[in-house]
């Protein structure tokens, strides 16, 4: 049968052309899709320095903001497990009180992921900055510089509180979900080597950063390569580090210590790195603040550390106070102390977190000294602290007792502030003598100095193996 | 005898009667019709000068000069009027113009025979009538022509069949006899001819269920020949119940389809489950097609992680849909119904077709009802006797003074005054009033429909909420004359608005202390550290939807058998919504300003489909193939999420600009889906059936290593009692053994989730953020589903009782699940697929019943029940995942872990097991090494259904259904978190169960949330302790109805005029231990409404 087309017949068949015409071209054109307003391709991001740039700012914006790590559980729980707080809310935290922490324990979990996370993000900006054609050299450098730090900062502690740990160097999920523990030799070489480039790649000053010291600069990096070098016991790579930090005085200097001038204010002249700390309307303080000062008998300090400050000692004044509870007196800590101001004032949060400050850079550079038994030189350091305190110069005249009071020093100095004083007690073998004294009836077993591998780590990577 | 001239055919058959002639000629015009050649294509020229001829004289001339000869029946010619011509070697086509002109007579050529018709219009007035005396076409009840019906006379062998277009002509008729009109799956109809000369009918379609058709993925199908298992309910059942959402009409309906309605507000979200859970954490739900176009069956907010929502919970999306604009809707369930459907078809298929116009006179329609609703179970709480005496027992055992401060009631509240707070809360009546207008009618080539509709809900609450949806359908369609081009175009424009509180205030009715004063000495609103239930009515959630969705299906006829379609589609859903938090919404005390939220989101879709269809014989069988493409391309877009505050006055809350502190967000999705599918369907000799399904998908929403995949399934059917070898017993009229297996996708609800991409974070010191959102996976792909189903369907007492069962065993495999990674790696877990199985299976029987069936009465019945069971078949390497604390392997998803009650300790305290013998309790599978939780039962029940009872006597209608479903639930106790001494109200019955014995154990009582009977409480709601049966029985539905005879309406110029008065939800009969098993927990349980309406046409 012969079918012929006539006008009708064409016209009719037409009106099939729309439908048609749509479902035309190769299929997999055809679910090519948009990527959501809120999210980016990975290839794109690296394709602009505005977004690479993003890209940076996303590292300290989850390290900080996405995470309890920094907010708050990294000082209370390394602060509850030494001799610096409790915790008296609940029995929820008991176990770190009497450091028996098990290896499902969901917050020692998190920081381990959290850490991760972060390390995860920083070689994620590495090696979309190398890829990248379209990113300029000396944002390339920058980027590169603040992402080491970042990786070289979260491996510090992983290393430190749970020791021999992955040493993590690609996003390669096929490389890096097998990764065995590497010594914490290893993890120290590869610190060192991130912070170093760091030094060179980063800018050495706050300017590129509107001013701000909450990124990465070549004296973050500095001041945390003499922590790591303090830690490793390389005592003249610590001092000369430190020294290159106190010696900018262009930049740097101690803050008086007053009721409402602290080292812990927005971009004070101690600060060499802070996060920044956003605030909305509402009355709050900075989140360290929002944990440690409440109402109620939360977090407590000890009196091994509320008894450790000697009398007329401004920080007992400024960065601790007292609160009633049914008549008995808890004290708290109580550095970040000031309320941000309502939309009103618009003044906003006044304090931001600070990580790395001159403070310890003074005590770093006093421990390296009197390791090296430059008594006047540790004393110098010391008494610098001391003052600042409103206290006389150090009694302390020989290495022993200099590095004693450094000890104590650094205890009554760096309390509550990202677990200075756990890692301090590890680092020195002091913590078992210590923990003793301060918890005859708990204290068991030095191997509590580690914390337990998270047992959902090891389910999940058969290489991974438990920590005593 | 009149001569044919010309026609060496006719002179062959010189001599045969004229009625014999007459048939011929039909048949060739027949033939003729369906050939459909045109006269486009012959070359040869004329030469022709008349004056006044007849045309018989111009046929021989033109027979002269050409090698064409005429057909036609001489008596046509004499109405035809005399031709003046004057031609030259014109195309023999014009010259046939030119003869043709002005006649009542019409040509087609058929190889060298040139064939002369009548015109198609009915001859005018005055005009002599043609010696073909009886003229006419028959369709079915949508206009449809009927090709092949047979007319014959009564009593006389004589007869004719309908051509393609349902057109048929007879003569020689008597005036007294009388025509039969026959076909296959229609009612048969006898007509006196009495000097009638035209019949043009609609065959109404027979009431055996086995030859009625119903719809199924791209295309129809019947009962008789069916291969597949779909669940149907029409309009009739729907316009039986008072309801707002049509998916609350099919609740107990349908075997197979489990459908749980969350709570008796307005607009709510109904959870429908076909054949059970088949994904561990994806996409549950059933793909929904509304007149061959996606609908897009997820809450618009729940697309977004910025939603608002109102007392009711995520809006059903169905609530745009006025179930009096739904013609049916099948539910497909097996492999051979949903594998046409690919990726999507997992959890089954619903398919709402609309109602269309039908031709005839134009007709209009009018449905007004109003009806109330109630709250149809309290829940005796305590008096304020006995929950005064509680609260002074704990503050006793706690060694506590009651003061102003700790114990408001008690030493600051009346000690004798009881509020029923359910009955002044939520104990109201709703009111509904709807109505319905309707305008419908047509041709044979064109019909519409226009419906329009509102509907208005008031809620049981206190206060003025209330929900408003007006409606507005619009169906046309339009045939070409040839009626080979078809086009019918539908628009669907709703819009509703839900005024409603942000809080079910059910929770706060149950548990208010029965003595706690609304108000304060002053008249204000009394708060005394507890929630004032009507400052929650100053919480407003407000939302807005419309929605518009319009289709173009476009049909023609290549050849006879072969069809082109396409499927156009386009709809948008837009959902504005505000949430207004009136200062007086909180208590003073705290000093809360008082703010509101902003969202307007909407969601659109395109979609065109081109489909080829083919309907031939092959050998002794009926086949069709079917081929075609889809294109559907969706985008969700939520340009505005806006949290503001600051304003100066609570009159200014609806108006953004107001506000002087404001906070962004916005969200966007996008999916596009691209598939290929075929069908083949063989049908030999009415026996056997085969039908094969495939599709090929790609879609947006996978990695892209696995965009695409293939999906298809096979199925047959034997109808063995059309086996002639086979000796059946006399009273099984129709037997029929089908089966099935294939493969269906379950694609996810979700976008993007294995993209590579960075999300924007919170800045960082001013500068935006970006951070990684996950680990991508390129292999990320949909679940897979292999159905398998054998069924059995019997026709019994000449097709009085149906009998259909069908056993059904589905497995599901390649869970999307979020699988763990190790946390070093960045992230915790990725999106992956695991060969984890989960099982389906169950039987369902289907019983129809025609138990009477007289002149003045008939009792039909109708009952279903469906036993299912689900399993988790298998998982490797659950221990090491999430999962592993909620899911256990050889269990059912839909699991109760809890821990096991043991009874009163020494302290008199409840206790539960210590299953893992850890000395402390904590939650998750013990059976996993991951808590001390024992498995307890299952909430998805052992088997449900039901039953419906239809009878008609006379001019009255009466429909009676139950619903039932057996099942176990957990006691309105675990839903509330209050032990017994802390200043809040609960059932009496609860707190006997809880004490033991009906003396209160001291120490059971406490007045703080920390200390021991706190803990035993917590642990003893969420122990196996908390389990109820909540199985029940449900009235669900009672209809009865009275139609006027149309005698007793002629007189008022009424077509129809019918009264009604229906009910749901009218009883339940449960031993749960809460307001409702289908909703339970502490929410608004569904309703119990009655309405009365009146139903006419014009």
């Amino acid at each position: 049968m012969i079918i012929m087309l006539n006008k009708s017949n064409l016209k009719y068949i037409c009106c099939f052309l729309l439908p048609l015409s749509l479902v035309s071209g190769s299929c997999k054109k055809m679910i090519g899709i948009n990527t959501p307003t809120n999210e980016l391709r990975s290839i794109s991001v690296f394709a602009s320095n505005g977004t690479a740039e993003s890209a940076g700012a996303g590292m300290y914006s989850s390290l900080y903001w996405s995470k309890q790590l920094f907010q708050s559980s990294l000082s209370a729980i390394t602060g509850i497990c030494a001799d610096e707080m409790k915790y008296l809310r609940n029995t929820n935290f008991d176990q770190y009180m009497n450091n028996t922490i098990l290896p499902d324990d969901a917050n020692v979990l998190q920081m381990w992921s959290e850490l991760y996370s972060s390390i995860y993000q920083a070689n994620t900006v590495l090696e979309g900055v190398n890829a990248s054609t379209a990113v300029s050299d000396s944002l390339k450098k920058r980027l590169s510089g603040e992402a080491k730090f970042i990786r070289a900062f979260c491996h510090f502690y992983l290393v430190n509180l749970w020791g021999d740990v992955p040493l993590i160097m690609t996003t390669d999920v096929a490389k890096t979900s097998v990764a065995p523990r590497d010594s914490a030799a290893k993890v120290y070489r590869q610190i060192v080597a991130d912070l170093q480039d760091a030094q060179n790649l980063l800018p050495s000053t706050y300017t590129v950063y509107g001013g701000d010291r909450t990124r990465a600069t070549k004296w973050s990096a500095t001041a945390l390569l003499a922590r790591v070098y303090l830690y490793m016991g390389n005592w003249t790579g610590a001092e000369e580090q430190a020294t290159a930090v106190i010696n900018n005085t262009a930049l740097f200097g101690l803050t008086v210590n007053t009721a409402t001038v602290t080292p812990f204010l927005k971009n004070n002249s101690e600060a060499i790195w802070q996060f920044f700390s956003a605030s909305t309307a509402t009355n709050g303080y900075a989140t360290e603040g929002g944990s440690f000062v409440t109402s109620t008998a939360n977090y407590v300090l000890r009196t091994e550390l509320y008894g450790a400050f000697e009398t007329g000692d401004k920080r007992k004044t400024n960065w601790t106070r007292t609160i009633t509870v049914s008549s008995i007196v808890y004290p708290q800590t109580y550095k970040y102390r000031l309320i941000s101001s309502t939309a009103a004032t618009t003044a906003g949060i006044q304090e931001f977190p600070t990580v790395l400050r001159l403070g310890e850079q003074y005590l770093i550079r006093a421990e390296a000294r009197a390791q090296q038994n430059s008594v006047s030189g540790a004393q110098t350091d010391l008494n610098a602290i001391r003052t600042r305190a409103g206290l006389g110069g150090t009694a302390a005249a020989d290495q022993a007792t200099l590095l004693t009071a450094v000890e104590k020093e650094r205890q009554v100095e760096l309390f509550c502030e990202f677990g200075h004083r756990w890692l301090d007690l590890k680092r020195t073998n002091r913590l078992d003598a210590v923990m003793k004294a301060a918890k005859p009836t708990t204290w068991t077993t030095i191997n509590a100095a580690l914390f337990p591998i998270p047992q959902t780590a090891i389910n999940t990577n058969p290489n991974l193996s438990p920590n005593p | 005898m009149q001569k044919a001239l010309c026609c060496p055919y006719l002179f062959r058959y010189r001599g045969l009667t004229k009625t014999l002639l007459i048939m011929k000629l039909t048949g060739f015009l027949l033939l003729a019709a369906c050939m459909q050649v045109s006269a486009a294509g012959y070359s040869q020229k004329v030469t022709l000068s008349e004056k006044n001829a007849p045309l018989q004289k111009i046929f021989r001339e033109i027979k002269r000069q050409t090698d064409y000869s005429f057909f036609f029946d001489e008596s046509w010619l004499q109405q035809a009027g005399r031709v003046t011509i004057d031609v030259k070697e014109a195309p023999l086509e014009k010259a046939l113009e030119l003869c043709f002109k002005d006649q009542p007579l019409t040509w087609s050529v058929i190889g060298k025979t040139i064939i002369v018709k009548l015109k198609e219009e009915p001859v005018v007035a005055g005009a002599p009538l043609p010696p073909i005396e009886i003229r006419g076409a028959i369709t079915d009840e949508d206009g449809n022509p009927l090709n092949g019906v047979s007319i014959s006379v009564k009593g006389v062998a004589k007869g004719v069949t309908t051509n393609a277009k349902g057109e048929f002509s007879l003569t020689g008729v008597d005036d007294n006899a009388v025509l039969v009109f026959s076909f296959v799956g229609f009612e048969p109809q006898e007509i006196p001819v009495e000097k009638r000369k035209s019949f043009y009918l609609r065959l109404k379609r027979s009431n055996k269920a086995l030859d009625e058709t119903f719809v199924i993925g791209y295309g129809t199908t019947t009962k008789r020949y069916s291969t597949g298992s779909v669940s149907r309910v029409t309009s009739e059942e729907i316009a039986r119940q008072p309801i707002t959402n049509v998916l609350q009409a099919l609740e107990g309906r349908l075997p197979g389809v489990f459908i749980t309605q969350s709570n008796g507000l307005p607009g709510t979200a109904m959870a429908v489950q076909v054949r059970g859970q088949n994904s561990m954490t994806n996409n549950l739900q059933p793909l929904y097609i509304v007149d061959g176009v996606q609908f897009n069956a997820t809450a618009i907010n729940t697309q977004t992680t910025y939603a608002i929502n109102g007392a009711n919970g995520y809006p059903s999306p169905m609530n745009s849909i006025n179930p009096a604009d739904i013609e049916s809707i099948e539910i497909l369930k097996d492999a051979d119904a949903t594998a046409i459907y690919g990726a999507r078809g997992a959890n089954g298929v619903i398919l709402v077709t609309t109602k269309k116009g039908k031709p005839g006179r134009t007709q209009v329609n009018i449905t007004v009802s109003s009806g109330q609703s109630h709250v149809s179970k309290f829940l005796p709480t305590l008096s304020t006797e006995r929950y005064l005496a509680i609260r002074k027992q704990a503050f006793i055992n706690d060694g506590i003074t009651p003061t102003v401060a700790n114990a408001p009631d008690l030493k600051l509240w009346s000690q004798t005054a009881q509020t029923d707070f359910q009955k002044m809360l939520i104990g109201n009546t709703a009111h509904t009033t709807d109505a319905t207008v309707s305008v419908s009618g047509g041709d044979l080539r064109t019909r519409f429909l226009l419906s329009s509709s509102y509907h208005h809900e008031t809620t049981v609450f206190i206060g003025n909420q209330g929900y408003k949806r007006g409606s507005l359908n619009l169906n046309v369609d339009h045939s070409s004359i040839d009626k080979k081009f078809n086009i019918a175009v539908t628009a669907l424009y709703t819009a509703d608005a839900n005024d409603i509180t942000l809080i079910d205030l059910t929770n706060d009715a149950y548990t208010l202390p029965p003595n706690f004063p609304l108000y304060d000495s002053l008249g204000n609103l009394y708060w005394g550290g507890k929630t004032n239930p009507l400052a929650q009515l100053r919480k407003v959630a407000k939302s807005k939807i419309t929605s518009l969705m319009g289709n173009a299906a476009l049909r023609y006829t290549i050849i006879p058998g072969l069809e082109l379609k396409a499927n156009l589609g386009y709809s948008k859903m837009e959902m504005s919504q505000v949430q207004l938090n009136y200062s007086g919404s909180y208590d003073p005390s705290f000093n809360i300003a008082s703010n509101s939220i902003f969202s307007i989101s909407n969601t659109q879709s395109y979609l065109a489909e081109p489909q080829l269809v083919y309907n031939g014989r092959l050998s002794k069988g009926r086949i069709q193939l079917l081929a075609g493409g889809t294109y559907q391309h969706n985008v969700f877009n939520q340009p505005m999420y806006v949290l503001a505050s600051g304003f100066a006055s609570d009159d200014l809350l609806e108006n953004v600009s107001a506000a002087t502190t404001r906070s962004y967000n916005s969200a966007f999705g996008e999916y596009k889906y691209v598939s290929g599918f075929g069908r083949l369907n063989y049908n030999w000799d009415g026996k056997y059936v085969v039908n094969l399904n495939f599709r090929r998908d790609g879609s947006s929403r996978f990695g892209q290593n696995r965009r695409f995949g293939n999906f298809g399934s096979a199925a047959a059917a034997w109808i063995f009692t059309e086996e002639r070898g086979l000796k059946l017993p006399g009273w099984l009229s129709f037997g029929k053994l089908r089966g099935s297996y294939g493969t269906v996708g379950n694609d996810p609800s979700t976008n993007y989730n294995y993209l590579e991409s960075f999300s924007s974070s919170l800045a960082y010191d001013s500068v935006t953020s970006l951070v990684p959102t996950r680990i991508a996976n390129a292999d990320y792909q949909w679940e897979i589903n292999r159905k398998l189903e054998l069924a059995l369907e019997l026709g019994l007492l000449k097709d009085r009782v149906f009998l259909t069962t069908a056993w059904f065993y589905n497995r599901t495999t390649n869970q999307l699940v979020s699988y763990p990674l190790t946390p070093q790696t960045g992230f915790t877990s990725y999106l992956a697929n695991i060969p984890a199985v989960i099982l389906n299976q169950g039987v369902e029987v289907t019983l129809t019943s025609t138990n009477i069936k007289k002149q003045d009465f008939t009792w039909t019945s109708t009952f279903n029940i469906t036993i299912p069971q689900n399993k988790l078949v298998s998982f490797a390497g659950l221990a090491n995942t999430s999962y592993a604390s909620s899911y256990l392997i050889g269990k059912p998803l839909s699991k109760f872990l809890l821990y096991h009650y043991t009874g009163l300790d020494s302290l008199g305290l409840p206790a539960v097991e210590d299953v893992n013998k850890s000395g402390t309790y904590s939650g998750g599978a013990a059976a996993n090494n991951k808590g001390d939780y024992v498995y307890a039962g299952k909430s998805y029940p052992d088997y449900y259904g039901g039953l419906n009872n239809s009878f008609r006597y006379k001019d009255f209608q009466l429909d009676i259904m139950f619903q039932y479903v057996k099942q176990t639930g957990r006691s309105i106790m675990s839903g509330t978190f209050y032990p017994p001494g802390l200043s809040y109200n609960m059932s009496d019955k609860m707190l006997d169960n809880y004490f033991g014995i009906n003396t209160v154990n001291p120490q059971v009582l406490l007045t703080s949330t920390t200390g021991k009977a706190y803990t035993a409480y917590s642990r003893y709601t969420a122990s196996d302790a908390m389990l109820s049966d909540a199985s029940f029985i449900r009235l669900k539905n009672v209809n009865l109805s009275y139609a006027f005879s149309s005698a007793q309406l002629k007189r008022f110029g009424l077509q129809s005029l019918r009264l009604y008065m229906q009910a749901q939800n009218l009883f339940t009969f449960t031993h749960y231990l809460g307001f409702d098993p289908e909703s339970q927990g502490v929410v608004l349980p569904p309703l119990r409404t009655i309405s009365a309406g009146i139903q006419c046409s014009l």
